[in-house]
């Protein structure tokens, strides 16, 4: 009667814990917020979706009986976590029970059978190229901050634009994110099979998608991505995501890079200017996170206030000979861009306090950050 | 019943029209009608008296009114000149009271209890201020007196044009109790139905009913409506009308269902929303987005996201959403409207505004992926 098998407690967790970040929780589908369980001769097919993204997940196990059957992924990831033994036994009963055993635990929990759970998004493997995971997990790290955060702005901006371009004999992968208010890109050389990735004219990723080809991309060194007309799919030995692209526009962000003049330019330490910003943070105000930054003769001064605590005011070396400027901002905006960049040196260009900021590193050629001031 | 208090409502006679009137003599005596197209879509502004003769009324479509009166002259309403107009007889008003609370253009509560020239008498404060309207801008208006301004506004009512009509504490009553309840304030049409359904025609009518039974039936109006049976009207005369909202509405050339048109010409009112916005350096925390239908209902949809809306790209981040919440599209569209309510002034320490990246509209075709 049902599945019968045992599977170390460390696997079922591993994969449950990544189930429980996809499986819906807002109980549009009951049967969403569960995770179908497929026990095959050799081992266990884990699915879960919100019909937005997908993952299957194969895990080795010892079987005794095949079946299928689904349960709920948050209480399996939470009985996992706080099992302390190695193993942890399943044991299907009448009316989709299933007795599970961990050490001297015993639970009983309420499945739903399979039927109506949705059927995984068929893919053409053929489409795939392999690609080094750390230069995913960057192009994701670097730009993920800035993609917007709601619908209030532009629709397409809640999602990442992935894009790929040549120069001379060199092939790159870029992604693109701005929230309306910020702009960043980062650009990796890649290797010569992505000539055989085939983008979309425009190819969005939402940001919850973005989030998990992150996480897919943790502890992994390679992994297969391909992109197809309506979905983005990554792949590894034992897992497999799945995730529903955006449809849309992407504004045309090179028009507003090429606006920027790049004849006035500070250039700066970065890890003095983060340190600088973090202090100065302390005093903005919420939401805002204004600050100023003035600019004249090599030096540079940071000045936040806050309605109810005080004032703080930061002042370092910089180079710069152009003409002294008065800025606004927002504090956050900097800090995020400042963080993920590499280099010692960033150079900022910048013309007035109300034309964009343009950040870049020599340190960190495919990183380019644009900041849209604020009016103080 | 009676607080001391002497109030006048002055208001202008068929103000746009006689405007009309003054500056072109051929239109004198004629039946003059100030608003939009008789052949398009418009409606009626203001008609002179001599078009009310024929049923023409403001707010009537004006292709009606040319059914009405096809030897109507339509005219295009110049509103920058009615302003001027009404700036004068404004200036009129504040040599005698700074109490005056313009309603609009044409209509203006006065509290002359305490006024600058000391004259005791508001009936002769009326009359000075009739006088010097129609001899600086060669316009009548009609005046009403009373002791609030319910009934300040109904005296002004009685004798148009050119009126001037008293209505003494101790005649109050009687005038109330007269009166049919569609002509008491805050009693519109549908309200006025309601109240017939209650037998409820006139003010003595109104008068017979309790607070309670009111206020059962009409909510806070109830108890506003009991009070003024009564002749008791406490509101006072607001100076400066506070502004709840800043809004923009257009009536489209044609009935469209091209959401891409719409959106455009919601950015063209969002833009004037925030301007107006910016200007008095305050925001607003609820967005409303007006949509009527070809037939003629009209729904709205609105956000109190929480944030300040401040200017025109905060309002445009939200339309999209509001609109797809709308039929829009799916039904043709006759009117669009943006409103922003529940304004709060900016403080100077948070007037900071983000801005924000210029990105041009995309053009469907040539984008380019380059590095």
């Amino acid at each position: 009667m049902g599945f019968h098998f045992n599977i170390a407690r460390d696997d079922l967790l591993r994969a449950i814990s990544a189930q429980q970040n996809i499986t819906s929780k807002k109980g549009t589908m009951a049967i969403l917020s569960n995770v179908l369980m497929e026990v095959h001769p050799e081992n266990i097919t884990f699915t879960g979706t919100d019909l937005e993204i997908g993952l299957r997940q194969t895990v080795p196990a010892e079987i005794f009986e095949q079946g299928i059957l689904t349960l709920p992924a948050k209480k399996l990831f939470e009985l996992a976590r706080e099992s302390s033994s190695e193993v942890i036994s399943f044991k299907e009963q009448d009316n989709n029970w299933v007795e599970i055993t961990a050490g001297s635990s015993l639970y009983r929990l309420a499945g739903m059978v399979s039927d109506e759970f949705p059927s995984f998004p068929d893919y053409d493997a053929e489409a795939m190229v392999e690609i080094d995971a750390a230069i995913v997990a960057e192009l994701v790290d670097k730009t993920i901050f800035s993609i917007a955060h709601d619908k209030e702005n532009m629709y397409s901006l809640t999602a990442a634009l992935l894009q790929k371009f040549e120069d001379g004999e060199h092939r790159y992968l870029k992604m693109v994110s701005s929230d309306g208010h910020r702009l960043t890109i980062m650009s990796r050389e890649v290797g010569e099979q992505v000539d055989s990735l085939q983008l979309n004219p425009v190819t969005l990723v939402p940001r919850r998608g973005i989030q998990e080809i992150r996480r897919f991309c943790e502890e992994r060194d390679t992994v297969s991505l391909g992109i197809e007309p309506k979905q983005a799919v990554l792949k590894s030995d034992d897992s497999l995501l799945i995730i529903r692209l955006m449809e849309g526009e992407f504004p045309d962000y090179q028009r507003i890079i090429d606006s920027v003049p790049r004849d006035n330019i500070i250039t700066i330490d970065r890890l003095r200017f983060l340190e600088g910003l973090k202090r100065i943070n302390l005093f903005t105000e919420d939401v805002f996170h204004a600050i100023r930054i003035d600019i004249d003769d090599n030096t540079l001064v940071l000045t936040s206030q806050n309605a109810d605590f005080g004032s703080a005011r930061d002042e370092f070396q910089v180079s710069y000979a152009g003409d002294p400027l008065s800025l606004g901002f927002n504090c956050r905006y900097f800090i995020d861009a400042l963080q993920v960049m590499e280099g010692d040196i960033v150079e900022a260009s910048i013309n007035s306090n109300e034309s964009p900021c343009l950040l870049t590193s020599e340190e960190d050629e495919g990183f380019l950050s644009i900041i849209m001031p604020m009016k103080l | 019943m009676s607080d001391g208090r002497k109030i006048i409502h002055v208001d202008m006679d068929a103000f746009f029209a006689a405007v009309e009137q003054r500056d072109r003599p051929a239109l004198r005596g004629r039946p003059v009608v100030v608003g939009g197209d008789p052949r398009g879509r418009g409606v009626v502004a203001a008609c002179s008296y001599e078009a009310r003769v024929f049923g023409i009324h403001s707010a009537m479509s004006c292709a009606r009114a040319r059914r009405l009166c096809p030897e109507a002259v339509f005219v295009r309403p110049s509103r920058e000149k009615y302003q001027r107009v009404s700036a004068q007889i404004m200036a009129i008003f504040f040599r005698y009271t700074d109490l005056v609370e313009p309603l609009s253009l044409d209509e203006a509560f006065l509290d002359v209890t305490h006024n600058h020239a000391g004259i005791p008498s508001a009936t002769w404060i009326a009359a000075a201020l009739k006088k010097e309207i129609l001899a600086q801008t060669g316009l009548t208006a009609s005046a009403g007196v009373s002791c609030n301004k319910f009934l300040a506004k109904v005296a002004s009512d009685m004798d148009k044009p050119d009126g001037l009509t008293v209505i003494r504490p101790e005649q109050a009553l009687a005038f109330i109790h007269r009166l049919p309840v569609g002509r008491f304030y805050g009693v519109g049409p549908v309200t006025e139905r309601r109240m017939h359904a209650l037998g409820i025609r006139t003010g003595a009518d109104l008068y017979r009913y309790g607070r309670r039974e009111l206020v059962a039936s009409f909510g806070r109006a109830g108890e506003f409506f009991h009070d003024i049976a009564r002749g008791i009207d406490r509101r006072p005369v607001r100076p400066r009308r506070e502004r709840r909202s800043m809004g923009a509405e257009t009536t489209l050339a044609r009935d469209t269902d091209d959401r891409q048109q719409m959106m455009a010409i919601l950015a063209d009112l969002a833009g004037r929303v925030g301007a107006g916005l910016e200007q008095r350096r305050t925001g607003g925390r609820t967005l409303t987005l007006k949509v009527r239908y070809e037939d003629f209902t009209t729904v709205s949809r609105s956000r109190t996201p929480g944030t300040i809306f401040t200017e025109s790209g905060d309002i445009m981040a939200h339309v999209p959403a509001l609109l797809a919440a709308t039929e829009a599209g799916r039904r043709k569209v006759r009117l669009l409207g943006i409103t922003v309510a529940n304004l709060v002034a900016i403080p100077a320490h948070r007037a900071c505004r983000q801005l924000l990246l210029p990105f041009v509209p995309l053009p469907r075709e040539g984008r380019r992926d380059g590095p």
